[in-house]
């Protein structure tokens, strides 16, 4: 499917055709689902964000005027809504404990290695949650979508310049917090 | 090389996508600067870490059977909507609802908090160390001292905490009201103006 086929099921899906809107989620919920879940690791969350974000999408589906191409409108809403979300699990964490409860994990149930691999994991999510927001959504963008900065400057509305220098420094803070883990 | 050339350069370098003839530039550049080695390791570090970092598990048929969830979903709001209250009604909610709060609180507070009484300031006034009195007293050029009289009959406007002897109906009255000695020196004052 390319960009001219995309604006085709949009235009149908103002015309009435729901099943052109099924044909679109069809494309992105993969997508939209990682680039969510790399934000809110856990499934649950994920997957009622992410459920949001299309059900925004297709509230709001009638108003896209095309100006940007629809997977970055769409990646756009992917990220801020989830950026609202991490804000309000802080908020509720401020009041309870409960997050931490649910990520207790016993250690005996897992062999060495994929404890390992889980601590390795953990501490890379760590390291991105401690990130400043902008230089997260850069991150995730650029290393796990593979976005070229040109459209990822297109999403975040900012320049090509800056998010180079957001991304290495990015990637930097990851580093540094993996040595200081080590 | 400007610092956003060097980042750029840097994270290339890292992933392995630099030209060639850029990596010699580099590879010089990181041999002569122990900041830019720094920078390098810190950032291979991070990339090898991501790379054995795991996909996190998602749970069978999950996104087989993501479309027909978000259109129960979808489908859920839409019913929602029919019963909802329209939107412009539901942003008037909350300022109304602060409103009403403040007015009763408002109301509360006038109904709990009466004007203080006569009674009250007399109350007051009274138990004011005699220095304390005799320091207002010294402070009011306009009042003038009668030593003779007691401070508290004839130093301080009578209005303010009620003694004076006109404000009163009858002498039962004003018995009910002050000390016995001080209903005396009420009555003798009286008496000397022959009222």
């Amino acid at each position: 499917m390319n960009q001219s086929d995309e604006l085709q099921l949009i235009e149908d899906f103002k015309k009435g055709n729901e099943q052109a809107f099924n044909l679109l989620v069809h494309r992105y919920k993969e997508k939209v689902y990682w680039i969510v879940r790399r934000l809110l690791p856990d499934h649950d969350e994920a997957d009622d964000v992410t459920q949001n974000v299309f059900i925004k999408v297709y509230q709001s589906l009638s108003t896209f005027k095309g100006d940007s191409s629809f997977y970055t409108w769409v990646y756009r809403i992917a990220v801020n809504l989830s950026l609202n979300e991490i804000r309000r699990k802080k908020l509720r964490k401020t009041f309870s404990m409960d997050d931490e409860l649910h990520q207790y994990k016993s250690p005996d149930a897992l062999p060495s290695e994929q404890m390992e691999k889980d601590e390795r994991t953990q501490q890379i999510r760590d390291a991105i949650e401690l990130l400043p927001e902008k230089q997260k959504k850069v991150f995730l963008l650029r290393y796990y979508e593979e976005l070229p900065y040109e459209e990822i400057a297109k999403i975040l509305h900012t320049s090509v310049g800056g998010l180079k220098a957001n991304y290495f420094h990015a990637v930097k803070k990851i580093g540094e917090h993996l040595k200081h883990e080590r | 090389m400007n610092a956003e050339e060097r980042y750029e350069m840097l994270i290339e370098y890292a992933e392995g996508t630099l030209p060639a003839e850029q990596r010699h530039t580099v590879e010089a550049l990181i041999a002569s600067s122990a900041e830019m080695q720094n920078d390098l390791e810190t950032i291979m570090l991070a990339f090898d870490s991501l790379q054995v970092e795991h996909q996190p598990s998602v749970p069978e048929h999950y996104f087989s059977n993501f479309t027909a969830v978000l259109q129960k979903n979808i489908a859920a709001g839409k019913n929602r909507n029919v019963w909802s209250v329209p939107r412009f009604i539901v942003s008037l909610i909350k300022p109304a609802a602060v409103i009403t709060l403040a007015s009763v609180f408002i109301l509360l507070f006038r109904t709990l908090s009466p004007a203080p009484s006569h009674e009250t300031i007399y109350s007051l006034v009274k138990g004011f160390e005699q220095s304390e009195i005799a320091a207002v007293i010294d402070e009011t050029p306009a009042i003038t001292v009668n030593a003779a009289e007691s401070l508290l009959e004839t130093k301080l406007p009578r209005e303010s905490f009620g003694i004076d002897p006109s404000s009163y109906q009858s002498e039962s009255e004003m018995f009910a009201f002050l000390e016995d000695h001080e209903a005396e020196q009420v009555l003798a004052q009286l008496q000397q103006r022959g009222q």
